[in-house]
């Protein structure tokens, strides 16, 4: 066991970029939401000085498509690269350099911004993909005859006591956590016992904590909210949320939307879910629902407020360890 | 006289934007559209009293739910499908009359037109190629181009002693471009070249200045148009590359400033003609500007409409 150098670096970068953004200066092009971002940078810092780490064997040169919807990923897999001492080039989304120069800077990761043709040749010289964003790329990634691990669009769910205003609260913001483009953003809050009126405005509070991030698209939510109220038992639309009482799994999932299912039991839950029970990526509850955790493709249970503070060991799907990560 | 019949005379001849008779369009079709009705009460609308009162119904619709205000359709359009679904705009004979009379009524040229949209007969849910199909009533149109893909080899020695308005879509224009550019070649007639949109086929999506920058190195004598239009929206958009597109007595914009281009289509009769669409606009005095699409369909990693 050891506690390596990358980690310790890690650590500092993400200790030093928490201070740059209490400090006002600017991090990221997206424009992540700034308190949210610094919370996970200090919880960032604060678990990889407590990880002690195994040496494993695996491939030696590995290539990851970043996605653009969160720019954490790179710490989450740095406890892998570690491991493996892997030399890793990420490919970084378009519309986020800032940050990624940072971390380039702060810790001597790589990355390149190239469009996906040229990045996809890069990726066949090294030995192992990791590939995280639309199905897409899944699909380029199957076909690319390269040993891969591709983690495609998931959601999150939210099972509340609607009487318990603390969860609330904290689920809300969990809710809007990243404009709610976090696959551990849950985007369904299956509660009884509260009025659309009351959760909008405990809504509007959270939103306040959580404003849009540069990167969202009010035209793009007016849209599809227009469309998908129609589909709703009743809905709530301003120009940086929505919020819609549905019965049915609607046709899509606008940014900085939450949808609200009168349902408690895991019965109904996964009566709800559907087929699309397979897409599910995360629970966040305050006890385990056992029937849930085997029915769907859960990978992670968190309590609320704590949706964007996984484990730095915890792996996108469930079964995915440390030591089984690179075999396919 | 029917309702369709004062339509169909207003998009033929009419002056000014009619309002009374657009109101009266959005009632009608309140009436006959069962989701249009539903849509327009959950907002709370069952009737309109004001132009102000309609209610802008979102394209999307299109791509889930059959939305048509006559009985038996007698075919239907396929959007292009570049941003996700498909639009299926389904269609009778009357819906493609006011097709017809608005698409005349719009198009800016009397010229011969070189086609590299496929013929109707070839690609039948297109409504780009019903466009084409129109045209030929009142110009020559020769068919350059049997489907939407493109062979630049077999297209330049059609297109290069030739003159008049060269229709095509931006995937084409840009492989055009691409292929003259690796031969070290250009095209020195000199053409009305109309660039109707869609990038489909491309990996990525050009800036329209961009791509016409580019292009015209290789048509260096020709002016380059661009038409804005939909299978959604039976009437079409047209404006020099560098100009703003101007709405009609018929097809009216209502959006103010920056936003979402709402908009009152008069040949929509048979479906909706106050639509919603997922392009950004931006108002000027002279016109509007079509700024990019909002949604890119379902996709990233948190499973998003953006």
């Amino acid at each position: 066991m050891f506690s390596g150098k990358l980690l310790e670096k890690g650590a500092r970068a993400a200790r030093k970029i928490a201070l740059m953004i209490e400090k006002g200066e600017e991090v990221s092009d997206r424009g992540y939401q700034k308190k949210l971002l610094k919370e996970i940078l200090l919880y960032t810092a604060s678990e990889l000085e407590k990880l002690k780490m195994d040496r494993f064997k695996g491939p030696q040169k590995v290539f990851v498509f970043l996605p653009e919807n969160v720019p954490v990923i790179p710490f989450q897999l740095l406890t892998l690269i570690e491991t493996y001492s892997l030399e890793v080039l990420f490919k970084a989304p378009s519309s986020e350099r800032l940050f990624y120069e940072i971390l380039s800077k702060e810790m001597g990761l790589n990355f390149i911004w190239t469009d996906h043709e040229i990045a996809l040749k890069k990726a066949k010289e090294f030995d192992f993909i990791i590939g995280f964003g639309e199905e897409g790329l899944g699909k380029i990634l199957k076909n690319l005859g390269k040993p891969y691990r591709f983690f495609g669009p998931k959601f999150s769910i939210g099972v509340i006591n609607g009487k318990n205003q603390d969860e609330l609260n904290k689920v809300l913001l969990d809710s809007l956590s990243f404009d709610g483009e976090a696959c551990l953003s849950p985007v369904f809050l299956f509660l009884r016992d509260i009025e659309l009126e009351v959760l909008w405005e405990m809504m509007g509070e959270a939103s306040r904590k959580r404003p849009p991030q540069k990167s969202f698209n009010k035209y793009a939510l007016q849209y599809a909210a227009s469309f998908l109220l129609y589909y709703s038992k009743d809905f709530k639309i301003n120009k940086d949320r929505a919020l819609f009482l549905v019965d049915k799994f609607p046709k899509f999932i606008p940014q900085r939307t939450i949808f609200v299912v009168k349902a408690n039991t895991q019965e109904e839950i996964l009566n709800f879910l559907g087929d699309k029970a397979q897409k599910v990526q995360g629970i966040i509850t305050m006890k385990r629902p056992e029937l849930l955790f085997s029915e769907t493709s859960v990978s992670i249970v968190l309590p609320p407020g704590s949706s964007q503070f996984p484990s730095l060991t915890w792996f996108f799907r469930r079964g995915i360890t440390m030591e089984n990560f690179f075999s396919i | 006289m029917e309702l369709i019949e004062d339509v169909r005379e207003f998009i033929l001849h009419g002056g000014g934007f009619n309002p009374d008779l657009a109101l009266e369009i959005a009632n009608y079709q309140l009436k006959k559209i069962p989701l249009y009705r539903e849509y327009c009460g959950k907002l709370g609308f069952s009737r309109f009293k004001n132009l102000g009162d309609i209610v802008f119904f979102p394209a999307e619709f299109l791509k889930y739910e059959k939305i048509f205000s006559f009985r038996n359709p007698e075919g239907y359009f396929l959007s292009s499908g570049t941003t996700g679904n498909q639009s299926r705009v389904f269609y009778n004979k009357d819906s493609l009359s006011l097709y017809k009379i608005s698409a005349l009524r719009s198009f800016p040229f009397r010229e011969k037109i070189l086609s590299l949209i496929p013929r109707f007969e070839f690609s039948p849910h297109s409504s780009l190629s019903f466009m084409m199909k129109i045209f030929e009533e009142k110009m020559k149109v020769d068919y350059l181009n049997d489907s939407y893909e493109l062979k630049p080899e077999n297209v330049y020695p059609l297109i290069k002693d030739e003159s008049g308005i060269l229709f095509m879509t931006s995937t084409q224009l840009y492989k055009m471009a691409k292929w003259l550019e690796k031969k070290g070649s250009f095209v020195d007639s000199k053409f009305i070249i109309i660039d109707t949109g869609g990038y489909k086929g491309l990996n990525q999506k050009y800036d329209r200045g961009e791509l016409q920058r580019y292009s015209s190195k290789f048509f260096p004598n020709s002016e380059f148009w661009t038409e804005y239009g939909m299978s959604e929206l039976f009437s079409q958009f047209y404006t020099p590359y560098q100009g703003l597109y101007k709405d009609y007595p018929y097809a009216k914009v209502f959006t103010e400033g920056k936003g979402l281009l709402s908009i009152f289509d008069f040949s929509n009769f048979c479906t909706v003609s106050a639509l919603l669409v997922p392009d950004i606009v931006e108002i000027k005095k002279e016109g509007f500007n079509v700024i990019g699409r909002t949604a890119k369909g379902i996709k990233g990693c948190g499973y998003v409409f953006r």
